[in-house]
């Protein structure tokens, strides 16, 4: 078998047929959905197109709740929010300054041949050699160490 | 009703709409900031920066039963814009034709290698062979079924050019779009977990890396003491022991791979509870380190997990009694019900997060044109996948506190096709 580059990029796939009854309910609950959000906002929408009228800036024709007592509902959470957004600015600095001290610092040295063969239950010579088969299996035993062999007589 | 409780239940519905209310502020600044200090920056992603030099990378690919989507994967590797990379295919005793198929794929493929293991032993070993037998330090993961970008090898190397990093992940985009479910979760990948893992990367901590897209340096994960057989989710798992280890991990937005997910209730449901559930485990796996202090920085990142299971029974029980109060059967006058028509509260936090989508789609779009448009079956994710993700969480707690400990494959819904 051939590998298979997808023909188009993105991969996106979305022209799977599926019955046009199904696509025009998806389509039409979600309309519908959203008519309901507008419904239930209808108060301060309206009160938005009354703001946005002349006399501009004021509401004279509709009569809203009190925007102040929403206000005073919303006002602890807000408080919240500008408390951990404040946290998080400060945080971010800190990221950001230490993101730039070390860009120069040199790089940390690799995981040593030893320790990948310590891990693999093998000498380093094997790692290296089982590193070379093109394909290979693999046996583990019981304490996890790994015995690799070329599935093919020729190795690599 | 003694007094205490009294203010206990009356604080539940206080705290149902606070936390997702102040958190996706939270998400919407934190993904701001990061976009602001770096991503702003970034060139296209089919133009990525140039190197003075490019460390060798090995890209691991677990498969387990892929037979029906190695061609596609591996065909997307032959694309690859990199100078130096091998490809390790570790089919990890498959049932179905893998290993063959596999085998056929590197006859074509000069830098591709195929690890068969003699049995099936989860994807965490399959993982830790692969990275063991990697000639190389930089390792690149991807799922059996995922698109790796041709450009995605270009912009880990560039990122892992400051030496505290150990890890990375990449940026998971939806490639079926069939169905309504299929829509939602291109909206949820941008305005949920993008938005998610921009903020964390500004704080500069992560609860996890994408499993479907992942980089690290091997001496991290040695470190960390490799991935974990006896967890469901590895991802969540690795993350935490690698930044536990003194490790960064980052987000990176412009390594992209296309991924395939669940267009049906029931395989959305079972891909929830794992996550749910791997989120559990590693609350529990990790408490003993956050009391003793080791890694205090990443206390408000656990602190964040707790709240949000706490949340999701907070939920669960006020729809249960608001459901009953609907019903018109008896509930103790002090118990917290929700209304099940939306009010004041609901609404606001309706339009907290149509705020939120509308700002990830903006961050977004640049990987993908006619982002938008997903804002249109996003209406959708406030109602439906808030409420999953309470039931998953629910039902995941008991499930990681009384359940086995052994990673396990599985085999996904991978959508219409």
């Amino acid at each position: 078998m051939k590998p298979v580059p997808p023909k188009a990029w993105p991969p996106i796939i979305e022209d799977v047929h599926l019955p046009r009854l199904i696509v025009w309910r998806d389509r039409l609950l979600t309309t519908g959905m959203w008519l309901l959000l507008i419904w239930f906002c209808r108060h301060p929408l309206l009160a938005l197109v009354d703001f946005l009228r002349p006399p501009f800036g004021q509401i004279t024709r509709i009569e809203v709740p009190s925007l102040l007592s929403r206000w005073e509902r919303i006002r602890p959470y807000v408080a919240m929010v500008a408390l951990i957004v404040g946290w998080l600015s400060f945080w971010g600095l800190v990221t950001l300054a230490r993101y730039r001290r070390v860009r120069r610092m040199p790089h940390p040295p690799g995981l040593a041949l030893e320790d990948q063969a310590r891990k693999a239950g093998c000498t380093p010579e094997e790692l290296t050699q089982w590193r070379t088969f093109r394909v290979s299996i693999v046996h583990l035993d019981e304490q996890g160490a790994l015995n690799v062999v070329a599935k093919d007589p020729s190795g690599s | 009703m003694h007094n205490n409780v009294v203010w206990y239940l009356e604080a539940i519905p206080i705290f149902c709409f606070g936390y997702p209310f102040v958190m996706a502020f939270y998400w919407m600044f934190g993904a701001i900031m990061f976009w602001y200090f770096f991503e702003r920056r970034y060139n296209k992603v089919n133009q990525p920066p140039r190197l003075a030099s490019y460390p060798p990378i090995s890209i691991i690919v677990p498969c387990f039963n892929e037979g029906e989507t190695a061609a596609e994967t591996f065909g997307a590797l032959t694309r690859i814009d990199y100078p130096d990379f091998e490809i390790i295919a570790v089919n990890d005793g498959s049932r179905d034709r893998t290993g063959e198929i596999l085998e056929s794929l590197a006859q074509y493929m000069p830098q591709m290698r195929v690890v068969n293991l003699a049995q099936n032993q989860g994807k965490a070993t399959a993982m830790n062979i692969g990275a063991l037998l990697a000639r190389h330090e930089l390792l690149v993961l991807i799922d059996g079924d995922a698109l790796l970008d041709p450009h995605a090898l270009r912009w880990v190397a560039w990122r892992f050019n400051v030496p505290h990093l150990g890890g990375l992940t990449g940026n998971p985009r939806i490639r079926n779009r069939t169905s309504i479910l299929g829509r939602l979760q291109v909206g949820e990948f941008s305005s949920i977990i993008g938005l998610i893992k921009r903020a964390q990367a500004t704080y500069a901590r992560l609860f996890t890396v994408s499993g479907v897209i992942c980089a690290f340096r091997k001496v991290a994960l040695h470190d960390a003491g490799w991935w974990s057989p006896h967890t469901l989710t590895d991802d969540v798992d690795i993350t935490w022991r690698i930044q536990t280890a003194g490790w960064r991990i980052s987000y990176a937005a412009n390594v992209i791979v296309w991924i395939l997910m669940p267009e049906t209730l029931r395989g959305l449901w079972r891909q929830r509870l794992r996550w749910a559930e791997g989120g559990a485990q590693m609350l529990i796996d990790h408490a003993a380190p956050m009391v003793q202090g080791k890694q205090p920085t990443l206390i408000p990142v656990y602190v964040n997990v707790v709240l949000s299971i706490l949340w999701a029974y907070c939920i669960v029980l006020t729809l249960a009694f608001g459901l009953l109060h609907f019903l018109h059967l008896p509930v103790l006058s002090q118990v917290p019900t929700f209304s099940l028509i939306p009010q004041w509260y609901g609404l606001t936090l309706c339009l907290t997060y149509l705020l939120q989508a509308f700002l990830s789609t903006s961050l977004e779009r640049r990987f993908e044109p006619g982002m938008r448009w997903s804002l249109f079956w996003i209406i959708w994710y406030p109602l439906a996948f808030w409420l999953m993700s309470a039931l998953t969480a629910v039902v995941a707690l008991p499930r990681a506190l009384f359940g086995g400990r052994s990673g396990r494959w599985i085999s996904p819904d991978r959508g219409l096709r």
